[in-house]
């Protein structure tokens, strides 16, 4: 159960990334507009 | 071409190779060769999975991209995160548990052998195809740009990439591999710090930036709802993680490299590391060809790149137009030029208005161009673009570096075709030969049927590329041969996994239908590819269930 969890937080990490890069490449794309 | 440029770039080579066969020399048994005996760690899984991934044309036309239509294409790799982290939440654990050699032997365990047979038949036609092209789509660019023999250049990446595939099996393309996507990204890093210095004296990296942005290079992200344009942040966050799934999910070649993990747990990780790595990886490489855009605006740029194609239409009768057009080229490019440079020197608001104009009008002119070429050589490769980066590396590099660019679209080039042949050879092994040609087959017949096939699918691979004819755009015809088959692949394996009730006979008609589906909206509609992948899988899964209601599958199957 706590190896899952720790999976979990793992995942959740990768997907928080794509998110921040998201963010940042649409701030690019305005800013620079 | 200077002799360190040589040296860099044979040295390179030659120590990956010779490292990969030293670290893989020895007798082997069949599971090993064909699975790499299971030792590798999360970051050699990881490397090798990008590197199977990267081929030359990534190196090739994705700067090309970044010089012709700006930052977009990154969205097509918001999907590669999404569906790591499904992939190893779900179908990842599947495969260990089961111990599976392919990706299509689990079908069987799930379905039937014809499923089995069905889906492994898909893969080596999609991706015999594939291994030709990732050997021909560089060596026509090597050929044209450094005017290398097409013949020589096919054949010494193809054989090269024979010798250690089948000498090493596995272990030796994973090996290799992790050198080879060292020597990829040192060699772009490298490549971008060096761009940035070729800039105008006084531009900073922003202000490159602002003059990319001001002529329409900057927009990474296209919130437009809209089913016809190629790339959209809705299009890659759902069509791009439907075609990595599909990819690193069901595709042999990918498959192969994280079944030779030493565990569940580094495979995960190695998938994981792919996940974080691959949107900033592209991005620089995009970003990298917007900085040669904007080196462009103030040096002079030809206004055609495939140059050997743009001097046959100097001596042609349409000569003079082409004088003309280059001319209009040359007075809108100073244009342009001249309200950069006021503006710089001011920094109030950027002219966009009629950086724009003038942009729209010099690639108007540069159409005009590709249709003359188009006229006087039919069979000229216009999408000069795949040739920006070459051209830029080969003319403005200082040598050593020109070698080490060299050497990186070759180790694209052959870590690529490696995984390719290698997974090729080893379904054609496990999914045909051991399961029903010859399946009393010894252990040391299982290592030498895998060699041959592999030295034969290398050899296939090698004719097509001599004689494949013109691709008109390299990376698109290779996504959009993928989107054709991969939704339904995808979706066979999604059913399996999901469906519990799912049975084999309505599931191989479905994925008949199903491909037959996303083949008539390919001829016959303007649906943007990567949509191919939602549909070709959406569709397995619909007619799979409407078939279950009226197929009664035999009850002792």
């Amino acid at each position: 159960m706590e190896t899952e969890e720790r999976w979990g937080r793992a995942y959740a990490l990768v997907l928080a990334a794509l998110v921040i890069e998201v963010v940042l490449l649409t701030w690019m794309s305005w800013s620079f507009a | 071409m200077s002799g360190l440029d040589w040296l860099v770039l044979f040295g390179t080579i030659a120590l990956i190779v010779s490292y990969g066969v030293w670290k893989t020399r020895g007798a082997q048994t069949a599971t090993n060769y064909l699975r790499g005996g299971n030792d590798a760690k999360w970051w050699t899984i990881g490397l090798s999975i990008m590197a199977t991934q990267a081929s030359a044309i990534t190196f090739l036309s994705t700067p090309g991209q970044g010089f012709e239509d700006g930052l977009g294409f990154v969205q097509f790799y918001f999907g590669v995160p999404i569906a790591m982290v499904i992939l190893s939440a779900t179908i990842v654990p599947i495969y260990y548990r089961t111990r599976v050699l392919t990706a299509y032997e689990y079908l069987e365990q799930r379905f039937d052998l014809k499923t089995r047979r069905l889906t492994a038949i898909i893969f080596l036609l999609q991706r015999g195809l594939g291994a030709g092209l990732s050997i021909y789509a560089p060596a026509i660019i090597l050929s044209t740009v450094l005017g290398w023999s097409l013949v020589w250049t096919n054949l010494v990446i193809g054989l090269v990439v024979i010798a250690y595939t089948v000498s090493g099996g596995t272990r030796a393309v994973n090996q290799t591999q992790q050198l080879q996507m060292t020597v990829m990204l040192s060699g772009m890093a490298l490549a971008f710090a060096f761009v940035v210095s070729t800039l105008p004296h006084d531009m900073s990296v922003r202000d490159a930036f602002g003059v990319a942005g001001a002529l329409g290079k900057m927009t990474a992200v296209d919130f437009t709802p809209r089913l016809d344009t190629r790339y959209t942040f809705w299009s890659g966050i759902t069509g791009g993680t439907f075609v990595a799934l599909a990819y690193f999910g069901t595709d042999q070649s990918q498959v192969q490299r994280y079944l030779s993990g030493e565990s569940l747990k580094q495979t995960r990780l190695g998938l994981l590391m792919n996940g974080l790595l691959k949107v900033p990886m592209q991005l620089m490489i995009l970003l990298v060809g917007v900085l040669v855009f904007v080196f462009f605006q103030f040096n002079p740029s030809p206004v055609f790149w495939n140059a050997p194609e743009l001097e046959a239409a100097r001596s042609s009768p349409q000569a003079a137009q082409l004088a003309a057009l280059e001319q209009r080229h040359t007075e809108l490019s100073t244009q342009k030029r001249a309200l950069l440079e006021t503006w710089l020197q001011k920094h109030d608001d950027a002219p966009v208005t009629e950086l724009r104009a003038l942009e729209k009008q010099d690639r108007a002119v540069r159409e005009d161009v590709r249709k003359l070429v188009k006229t006087v050589n039919p069979l000229a490769n216009v999408k000069d673009a795949d040739y920006v980066f070459l051209t830029f590396v080969m003319t403005r590099f200082p040598p050593g570096l020109v070698g080490l660019l060299l050497a990186v679209i070759l180790c694209a080039a052959m870590s690529a075709t490696a995984s390719a042949l290698n997974a090729l050879g080893t379904t054609t092994v496990v999914d045909f030969y051991r399961r029903t040609w010859k399946p009393d087959a010894t252990d040391a017949q299982g290592v030498r049927a895998g060699k041959w096939f592999t030295v034969m699918w290398g050899a296939l691979a090698m004719l097509f590329a001599m004689f494949a004819g013109q691709v008109d755009n390299l990376i698109q015809a290779g996504n959009i041969l993928g989107s054709i088959f991969y939704g339904p692949m995808l979706g066979v394996f999604l059913v399996g996994f999901f469906f519990k009730k799912a049975r084999g006979t309505p599931v191989f008609i479905a994925t008949l239908l199903a491909q037959a589906l996303v083949v008539a909206t390919w001829l016959r509609s303007d649906i943007g590819y990567l949509w191919y992948n939602v549909i070709g899988c959406v569709a397995v899964a619909v007619f799979s269930l409407l078939l279950q209601l009226f197929i009664r599958e035999r009850a002792a199957r």
